[in-house]
């Protein structure tokens, strides 16, 4: 292969890029709702909270997918209880229960399991180490994705657009908000595996961030973070491989610099504009 | 004509123990604007969520014709949200539409034709929040004229908007009278109440309904519990509320 693709002639970073581009599509559909509808904290707070489900994986020999995924469906269900409580508010809720989840997941991993080891791999994942299962386990969360979506997508604009009176457009709003929850935390344990526990955001919320910035319609937003994420993605791989650093927070990195280029071209394109005029 | 809108001894309420409205009795005919003039937390919008079945109902009945549509203030809406007038239009007729299609083809005209309607088709690709307040107010309207509802329910049109925008929503809502819609439109303002084929003087409990002439000094205070002064010159006429001291 040519430079700069050389590194991909090899099987771990064919693997590696394969996993990349089955969550595009993920990052492309429910990365856009997560920045429509405001859900990044909600978001990255999954992500955490799967963290002490992935500790206990490993000793306890259950795949550590369907332990995310039961952590992650826990986590969940006590944010929707807890962010009913009177005067407490869902996003102080989020909080506490990221900060429960942390801790639980730094305690198991150090005092029970003794696994510190491995608390790097899981807070910043290992995409050069991806196997087979897991990208089966990918793919099969992307269709599960993408079918709900197909489903809801046009209840969820709705509903994003103006909360209030979408059920009385004659659209199941609750049943549809429900789905979007759950597809969020399906999407982002199978990101875990790519970039870990703390950086799921770096896939499914900065290349949507950033595509907000220039796009002007749910359509193009969706499109344009879909490709910005494999294109960072791919992009990340490169640099870890080069710069023998960890894939997921080469992501995340530049994912972080594309979106302030992006946010400072968009100011002075505004301002150029206003100036114009 | 016939009756779209038929409600008797309806009352209903949130909190246990609370009515939100009581004793609606009304009956609103096909081309009729009916205003449901009353105070701030006078329920006025509790009212509208009883005819949209939200409201749990304690007694009384509710009759609708054909499909019920609300439209709300512009500002409950999501003005950063990346959709166009024809977007928010088609929002309308998703209910419709099979979900594991693309919008069909038809739905994408109803929306079209509903814009036309309020005389937006040529804004149709511009973005929600780039529209004035009163576009976007006309914009609601045809959302909920692509429900093909026979019924629309306005909750404040013409508030926050200039002269010349409202009397454009007031031009379209005649307009949309002629078609045999019935329309009800809360408001606060009594002199766009005058405007009205009938009026609805609520205050938690109906106070009175009929024509416009309903709306005399005494059940505008019973509306309002207050004082009404009348303006020298523009005839405008303001509600005092009474403070207990």
């Amino acid at each position: 292969m040519p430079w700069p693709l050389d590194p991909f002639s090899l099987p771990f970073m064919q693997r590696a890029a394969l996993e990349i581009a089955l969550l595009a599509p993920l990052a492309g559909v429910i990365g856009a709702q997560i920045v429509l509808r405001r859900l990044a904290f909600y978001t990255h707070a999954v992500g955490t909270a799967t963290f002490p489900g992935l500790v206990i994986a490993g000793p306890a020999g259950i795949p550590p997918a369907l332990a995310a995924l039961a952590v992650g469906g826990a986590y969940a269900t006590a944010l929707d209880r807890l962010g009913r409580v009177r005067g407490l508010g869902r996003d102080v809720a989020t909080a506490l229960l990221l900060v429960a989840a942390l801790a639980i997941g730094i305690i198991l991993a150090s005092d029970v399991f003794d696994s510190g080891s491995g608390v790097d791999r899981l807070l910043f994942g290992s995409l050069l180490a991806i196997g087979d299962s897991e990208l089966i386990a990918t793919l099969i969360a992307a269709v599960v994705v993408l079918a709900a979506a197909a489903a809801c997508r046009r209840t969820w604009i709705a509903a994003g657009f103006d909360p209030q009176v979408a059920p009385a457009l004659g659209l199941r709003t609750r049943l549809a908000d429900w789905v979007l929850v759950a597809a969020i935390a399906v999407a982002v344990i199978a990101a875990v595996d790519a970039v870990g526990a703390l950086l799921v955001s770096a896939i499914l919320v900065m290349p949507a961030a950033t595509a907000r910035l220039v796009t002007r319609s749910v359509a193009s937003l969706e499109v344009s973070a879909g490709a910005l994420a494999l294109a960072e993605g791919i992009g990340g791989l490169l640099i870890a491989f080069e710069l023998d650093v960890p894939p997921g927070a080469a992501i995340a990195v530049l994912g972080g610099a594309v979106f302030a280029c992006a946010a400072l071209a968009t100011a002075f394109a505004g301002r150029a504009a206003e100036g114009a005029a | 004509m016939s009756a779209l809108v038929t409600t008797k001894g309806l009352r209903g309420g949130y909190a246990p123990g609370t009515d939100a409205i009581s004793e609606i009795d009304l009956q609103v005919e096909a081309g009729q604007i009916v205003a449901v003039l009353g105070p701030n937390g006078g329920g006025k919008t509790s009212f509208f969520r009883a005819l949209l079945g939200e409201l749990p109902r304690r007694s009384g009945s509710v009759e609708i014709e054909g499909r019920v549509a609300y439209v709300p203030q512009t500002e409950r809406a999501r003005l950063d949200f990346p959709v166009s007038a024809l977007d928010v239009a088609a929002m309308g007729t998703y209910a419709d539409a099979p979900w594991y299609r693309r919008l069909p083809e038809r739905s994408r005209a109803r929306a079209s034709g509903a814009l036309e309607l309020v005389g937006l088709q040529g804004e149709a690709s511009t973005l929600f929040g780039e529209l004035s307040g009163g576009q976007r107010q006309r914009v609601l309207i045809a959302r909920a004229l692509a429900r093909e509802a026979r019924v629309l329910l306005l909750d404040e049109p013409l508030g926050g908007l200039d002269r010349a925008s409202a009397s454009r929503v007031g031009r379209v809502l005649d307009d949309l009278r002629a078609t045999g819609r019935a329309i009800l439109v809360a408001t606060h303002d009594i002199n766009d109440a005058r405007e009205a084929d009938r009026v609805l003087c609520i205050n938690r409990r109906q106070v009175a309904y009929g024509p416009p002439e309903v709306l005399d000094a005494q059940t505008l205070e019973r509306t309002y519990g207050g004082e009404l002064i009348t303006l020298p010159g523009g005839g405008q006429a303001v509600v005092v509320q009474h403070h207990s001291h």
